[in-house]
């Protein structure tokens, strides 16, 4: 919605709405936001299932704080804030508990991305590109300074402007460029597709065993 | 195959344009939301969106009992912390004894402006830490920590400066050794915290919900504020002469509600995972 004033209008309604008790107004809002939030939580955390949970503490956290929102605000970047902090609190807490993140959900947690039984052979093949791809974007990400990380998903993913970024993760707007420019550019390197190698020189020609009917082979 | 030979239809060439998204689903969930930005390689794109689980049973619990709320009004929020912290710290003059005691001998200009100055800084740093920009929720936590911080010092360099200028007071005179130096350092201090208690609390009390997405920078905003309160109080309470202690009794008593709350913000905000 950052950049986009027409969602951006839908989230303010929603939000007034749902800070004058209207629970359906909390389920618009949940459905606009949460994929994105979540694609920014498995970016933070490099764990679905983590990620996952942290979503749900999140919106737990935005539900209790509703009185602290101010009507007529943006309500995406504050969703973002406090999301940011939640992964934050659940990383120092790994980091203390000394746990090791891991990365993509294996093909077996598929089921649990949803999905009609009717379609699954189709969805299949498509999730399972789609995890592909969430798994090289992970470990592209893991490469990166977690300042960086942050700086990046906020502005190239989800489209915030560097001003919404700061205020997420609570830096200036200048270390925000310089780290989302920086991140970029490693990004970009790391995620260049390889160089084909060069084909191996071929082998010198060995002699060739005499024919038993060369006579034969000639037209 | 020769030229002369038609195309294999059985296998015609695909064209993969490389950032193409992957998957070839649509978006699970249809509201209006940007793309990503075009230079987004294709694999990051794929955290742009994913599909989110539908909410738990504990948050389903918490909806059921959904009320409306009061919506928040920082302009309110911040002329209320205001008003009652200078009426809180005019009864604390009030019933100390009121003003020093050489006040018709200072230079008045000058300390007018200090007062201007201490007022300044505590009411912008205060403004800044609670009132967030137009149309925003989260607060300016990095800007209204540097203006604290910065308030708070030159206030306490004002207070030097005026120190300076300001004649010598016959009945107060300033501490000579160590002890009766710490006497008045402490008491400075103390009376400093005085002026500076409530507006610390209060500002404290509104921010509670959003003050960890502020962080520390919150805690400098506020104990800036905070102490540039208490610094005017000093300034119209004070009349021990001498630059030496506005130098280290003021100064210190002005600085330390920001100290106090970035150290008890960092812990508490470091801690929170515990």
């Amino acid at each position: 919605m950052s950049g986009d004033p027409a969602g951006r209008t839908d989230a303010i309604a929603l939000m007034a709405r749902y800070c004058d008790g209207d629970t359906a107004a909390f389920h618009g809002l949940y459905r606009s936001v949460a994929p994105r939030v979540l694609g920014y939580l498995v970016g933070l955390v490099r764990d679905r299932a983590t990620a996952e949970d942290l979503l749900q503490q999140t919106f737990l956290k935005i539900h209790g704080a509703r009185g602290a929102y101010v009507r007529g605000a943006d309500p995406v970047p504050w969703i973002y804030a406090v999301a940011h902090r939640t992964a934050l609190d659940e990383l120092r807490r790994r980091q203390r508990a000394r746990t090791h993140a891991t990365t993509a959900p294996a093909p077996e947690d598929r089921a649990a991305l949803g999905g009609a039984a009717e379609a699954a052979a189709a969805e299949l093949t498509a999730d399972r590109e789609r995890d592909a791809a969430i798994a090289a974007a992970l470990a592209a990400l893991d490469r990166l300074p977690e300042s960086q990380r942050h700086a990046l998903l906020l502005t190239k993913v989800h489209g915030h402007s560097h001003a919404e970024a700061a205020a997420i993760v609570g830096a200036t707007v200048g270390a925000i460029k310089l780290r989302a420019h920086r991140a970029y550019a490693a990004l970009r390197e790391l995620l260049r597709p390889a160089e084909p190698e060069a084909p191996p020189a071929p082998a010198p020609a060995a002699k060739p065993a005499p024919a038993a009917d060369v006579g034969s082979r000639i037209p | 195959m020769s030229a002369s030979e038609p195309p294999d239809r059985l296998a015609p060439e695909r064209r993969v344009e490389p950032d193409a998204p992957l998957s070839a689903a649509p978006p699970p969930i249809a509201a209006a939301r940007p793309d990503p930005a075009p230079e987004v390689p294709a694999p990051l794109a794929a955290l742009a969106d994913l599909q989110a689980p539908a909410p738990g049973a504990r948050l389903t619990a918490a909806l059921a009992a959904t009320r409306s709320v009061e919506p928040r009004r920082p302009a309110d929020t911040f002329a209320f912390t205001l008003v009652v912290s200078v009426i809180a710290a005019t009864v604390a003059y009030s019933v100390l004894g009121g003003p020093r005691d050489d006040l018709a001998a200072l230079p008045r200009a000058a300390f007018v402006s200090v007062i201007g100055l201490c007022g300044v800084a505590f009411a912008i740093a205060l403004f800044l830490a609670l009132v967030p920009a137009r149309r925003q929720v989260l607060p300016r936590a990095r800007l209204a920590g540097r203006v604290g911080v910065a308030g708070a010092l030159t206030a306490a360099l004002a207070h030097v400066v005026f120190a300076a200028l300001a004649p010598a007071d016959p009945v107060a005179t300033a501490a000579t050794g160590a002890t009766a130096l710490l006497r008045q350092i402490g008491a400075c201090i103390a009376l400093g915290a005085t002026a500076a208690f409530v507006p610390a609390t209060l500002a404290l009390l509104m921010l509670r919900r959003t003050i960890g997405l502020g962080g520390v920078a919150l805690g400098a905003a506020i104990g800036g504020a905070a102490g540039a309160l208490g610094g005017l109080f000093l300034h119209v309470r004070c009349d021990i002469p001498g630059v030496l202690h506005a130098a280290v009794a003021h100064g210190p008593a002005i600085l330390l509600p920001a100290a106090v709350l970035l150290a008890i913000l960092r812990l508490a905000l470091g801690r929170r995972a515990a």
